[in-house]
């Protein structure tokens, strides 16, 4: 006799087979008992017996119908029923539709951008074997200072004595806009112009259109311009042996013609110069200094070498020669610096591996929100479609059949929804371009054919699986009669909820972070900088060496101007600059800290306040070898109180063009500390003296009244001094702003993405109610007899969702305040996470389900209950 | 059997089962088909494709009548021939028989000629 578990087992494999109408299903199964129980007899085993009489018998007739259809005209007609389904439930379409193709275009955007920060420096033969050497150092208080730099003498050095290094490229890039001036006389403000070795064309794999790649930049003074230069210098004019000015001193010749530097490169520049211009014709005397890092350097090496080995031996060739720099060195692969973590001085900015990690997160965090959403909306929409699977498994099809007609539904809307996404992609493609600051690179073709396939088999089977699943299980009897739910015990958390609740749980994790970002992002635009950044003016100056002389007189011609309240100079400026360092003595000991060179103006024009002593003042002649030091450097130097630190001694090595020299002096003023750099940077201490040539910046102060006429009357009085040299300017107000871009941008990303999870939410949320109330309508009109209010019934719906906000804030908050305190630790100034913060994501949650809900629940609850029970 | 035998017994099926519920107590499809084999020497053999369909038309027509009963832990469904059934058999009986012998003269002629 079979067990209960063996009978069961039997019809499990009959319904397999197709043997779903109920009145043979269990005469069937009796009739498979008894054969297997004969076949027992006789020896079998219980699974041999099974085996034997079940596919002898049942399979036959399905077999035959297998392969008496054509399966491309079932499919054919699978999808087109699929379609007509769809047009059908146009509503239900439409949301189901809205919410992928949103999720979709936003993962896709985000993968896209992803990949074109994978792709960074990917396109050189030689990825793997080229090295950068970057460096580090011990700051005086405790910190590690991390730059990109190294020492010009370095790679050569390193060619030489290291026999694994088969190559090497120097770059050097001057921190500040350089002047061209084109031989027809036009100048050209130029930030992208660097020097590099003659190597640099056979080490990287950039496209030289025009030249000889082993002799363009192997002489002083010749220049390689990218095409878009060349068209700007010299439009259709060849360019080769073309001659251009660099600071209006050192004639350079144009010797090739390159492509424009890919997107995805960290090395971007619009001319590359001979390195060996440098120290030649300018730059004298620093290029063969060990000491110096201004420099980068590229290694090219054996293939079979160890890059670690290498660095060890760079590291002792550099412990013998600068042994007193503690300098330690670092081979970095080509590849990995674009997400090599945050050093100073790159020569394009990075970007943090954790920021793209967040960015796939967020992105697939959306997108299986999508999902949620179109499954959470076909399933309850396949509610209503009970019948029609309950009609076409009397026809004689089988669950096989019903899971592929349900998932061709779930493939034409895959389909769709990827052309539609592509769609939105192409269009916001240029927007796109110009938010991320950039020109994304595309993936080859074939790779972005072969993820198109598997993305839209992915969506299908992911959206389609679960509804096509239970609608093929489901029974005929009880789904012709439209009540498969009949009996079932209400759950708390069935599968539906638990989705939905996946939802709120995205949407409240994605508001809270975008709210506790925005809070950290206004204190970097509101917090007090210790100096006044409104209405200054900045005009950088050119390097030229006759520019000094005229200088006093276009101080003077300012000054004059009404609406101009004070004129200052400086070596930097405010806001997205980085120091000078030097070593400062008071006796023997020696302190690094920032150096900042101004004039007697400065500090008026930027409003920062004296502590102590006086300012520099020209009615003081040996004001030019005194110091001013900020709050930081007196207590670094033991100045307490602050007072102390007037006419105290101290000095330093400064460079000018006949070398190293001391500068020695008295501090006469010590002011408040004043954040030079971001709101990333700890304030720093700071030493200000006065050293006109070495004066970059004008900084302007305008009274408030009347900016335009100012402002044209400061362009008027600098083409009266220097009328070969545009004006270049921008406010301190905005550079400052400038350097929060990364975070202003992530700011705007987050906010984005808390909408866009949002507006998914809400269509899921419409979709589900209006199921939801379409399946109670009678329920609610017997509430309505019975004496409930319409607001009751609102309220007995919404109870619901809002336990599962509730449940679903609970589990997240701890996770995001936990998330959210870990990426403020990366601010030196940073925000408490308030409640107001967390709070308010949930109060607006709420308020936003009981808005997208209460339409259609108050238009089922005001309809007439005679309408709604007619038919009962 | 043959496709060709098969063909020209599915018309005789159900006179096979009427026989067999006739003189017995009511029976299960298996206990049908199985006895069905056995008293035809392995001659006829009723597939469950072919068996349910016609035991459903037959108490369709009302011939025969099922109820069910628990055995060895799952329901089984007898079938039992009625009087409408039993008159029915009588009827299909004769016809049968009747057919057979018109068919066996027909097949036993020497001359296939027709007597003009």
């Amino acid at each position: 006799m079979l067990t209960k578990n063996q009978i069961n087992q039997v019809q499990k494999a009959l319904s397999r087979r197709g043997v779903n109408y109920e009145p043979l299903l269990e005469e069937l199964t009796d009739h498979i008992c008894e054969q297997i129980e004969d076949h027992i007899a006789e020896g079998y085993t219980f699974q041999e017996a099974l085996d034997s009489c079940v596919s002898a018998h049942v399979v036959h007739s399905n077999q035959r119908m297998y392969t008496q259809l054509n399966p491309i005209t079932m499919l054919k007609s699978y999808f087109k029923l699929g379609l007509r389904s769809l047009y059908r439930n146009k509503f239900v379409t439409v949301l189901k539709l809205s919410g992928l193709v949103l999720g979709t275009s936003v993962f896709l955007a985000l993968l896209l951008h992803i990949y074109h920060e994978i792709s960074y420096d990917q396109f050189h033969v030689n990825k793997d074997t080229i090295f950068r050497i970057v460096t580090e150092r011990p700051t005086e208080h405790g910190d590690v200072s991390r730059t990109a730099f190294s020492g010009a003498p370095w790679g050569p050095a390193l060619v030489k004595e290291i026999p694994e290094v088969l190559n090497t490229v120097r770059f050097m890039r001057y921190r500040l806009p350089v002047s061209i001036r084109s031989e027809a006389g036009q100048q050209f403000m130029e930030d992208g112009l660097i020097w590099a070795d003659s190597s640099f064309f056979s080490l990287f794999s950039f496209d030289l259109i025009k030249g000889n790649p082993q002799k363009v930049l192997s002489r002083p003074d010749q220049v390689v311009l990218t095409q878009s230069t060349a068209q700007r210098y010299f439009g259709s004019e060849d360019p080769i042996g073309q001659q251009i000015i660099y600071e209006d001193d050192v004639v350079l010749t144009v010797t090739g013609i390159m492509k424009d530097f890919p997107t995805n490169s960290h090395i971007q520049a619009d001319l590359v110069g001979s390195f060996s211009s440098l120290g030649r014709s300018f730059w004298f005397n620093i290029i063969d200094n060990w000491g110096i890092r201004y420099y980068y350097t590229y290694l090219r090496l054996q293939p079979e070498a160890s890059p670690v080995l290498v660095q060890s031996k760079i590291q002792d060739i550099l412990d013998t020669r600068i042994p007193e720099n503690n300098i330690s060195v670092t081979l970095q692969a080509l590849t990995h610096i674009r997400m090599g973590g945050n050093r100073n001085d790159e020569l394009t900015p990075n970007v943090d591996k954790t920021s793209v990690t967040m960015e796939f997160i967020i992105g697939l965090l959306i997108m299986v929100m999508s999902i949620i959403n179109y499954v959470n909306l076909t399933s309850a929409s396949a509610l209503k479609r009970t019948k029609e699977v309950g009609m076409i498994k009397v026809m004689g099809s089988n669950r096989g059949l019903i899971f592929v007609r349900f998932i061709s539904e779930s493939f034409v809307i895959s389909l769709t929804t990827h052309f539609l996404s592509l769609t939105v992609i192409y269009l916001v493609w240029p927007y796109l371009n110009t938010f991320l600051d950039t020109s994304l690179i595309l993936p080859p073709i074939e790779q972005i054919s072969l993820f198109l396939f598997s993305s839209i088999v992915i969506l299908t089977v992911l959206s389609g699986t679960y509804t096509a699943l239970r609608m093929s299980d489901m029974k005929i009897i009880p789904s012709l009669k439209g009540d498969i739910y009949r009996g079932q015990p209400k759950k708390l958390l069935s599968v539906r909820r638990v989705l939905l609740m996946v939802q709120f749980i995205a949407c409240i994790g994605l508001i809270t972070s975008s709210f506790i970002i925005s809070d950290q992002m206004d204190l970097f635009f509101k917090r007090d900088t210790g100096f006044e950044k409104e209405n200054v003016l900045a005009i950088q100056l050119s390097n030229t060496s006759e520019a000094y002389g005229l200088l006093a007189d276009l101080k003077n011609k300012l000054n004059g101007i009404e609406g101009v309240d004070a004129v200052a100079l400086s070596s930097h400026h405010l806001g997205g600059d980085q120091l000078y360092t030097s070593s400062y003595y008071t006796s023997s000991d020696s302190i690094n800290m920032g150096r900042l060179h101004i004039d007697y103006e400065f500090l008026n024009v930027f409003g920062i306040e004296l502590l102590a002593g006086r300012d520099f003042s020209l009615l003081n002649g040996s004001d030019t070898s005194n110091f001013i030091i900020n709050e930081q450097a007196a207590s670094l130097f033991g100045f307490e109180p602050l007072s102390e630190a007037i006419d105290r001694n101290l000095s330093y090595f400064a460079q000018n063009e006949e070398g190293r020299y001391l500068k020695q002096g008295k501090v006469v003023g010590v002011v408040n500390d004043f954040n030079f750099q971001s709101l990333h940077h700890d304030i720093e201490p700071m030493v200000m003296d006065i050293q006109p040539p070495r004066n970059h910046f004008l900084s302007i102060k305008l009274g408030k009244s009347e900016y335009q006429s100012t402002l044209s009357k400061v362009g008027k009085a600098w083409s009266k001094v220097f009328p070969e040299e545009s004006l270049n300017y921008f406010f301190i107000e905005d550079s400052f702003t400038n350097q929060y871009k990364t975070e202003a941008r992530t700011q705007l990303i987050v906010k984005l993405f808390g909408m866009v999870s949002l507006l998914i939410a809400s269509f899921g949320l419409l979709g589900l109610t209006y199921f939801d109330t379409m399946m109670r309508i009678k329920e609610i009109g017997v509430r309505k007899i019975l004496g409930s209010s319409s607001l009751q019934i609102l309220r007995l719906f919404i109870r619901e969702y809002l336990l599962l906000i509730i449940i679903g804030f609970g589990l997240v908050i701890p996770f995001i305040i936990w998330l959210m305190n870990d990426w403020l630790q990366s601010f030196a100034y940073r925000i408490d996470i308030s409640v107001v913060n967390i709070i308010v994501p949930l109060l607006l949650m709420v308020g936003f389900v009981i808005v997208s809900t209460s339409y259609t629940i108050l238009k089922a609850a005001r309809t007439n209950p005679a309408q709604t029970l007619r038919n009962e | 059997m043959s496709k060709d035998q098969a063909e020209l017994l599915k018309g005789i099926y159900p006179i096979l089962i009427l026989k067999l519920l006739n003189g017995n107590s009511p029976m299960y499809g298996y206990q049908i088909e199985k006895n069905v084999r056995i008293l035809s020497d392995d001659q006829f053999s009723i597939t469950q494709g072919s068996l349910y369909p016609i035991l459903h038309k037959l108490e369709e027509k009302g011939l025969i009548k099922s109820f069910h009963k628990e055995v060895n832990n799952r329901t089984r469904k007898y079938y039992k021939i009625t009087t409408k059934g039993r008159k029915n058999y009588d009827l299909r009986n004769t016809e049968v028989r009747s057919i057979f012998d018109s068919l066996l003269s027909f097949l036993n002629r020497e001359s296939v000629a027709p007597d003009l």
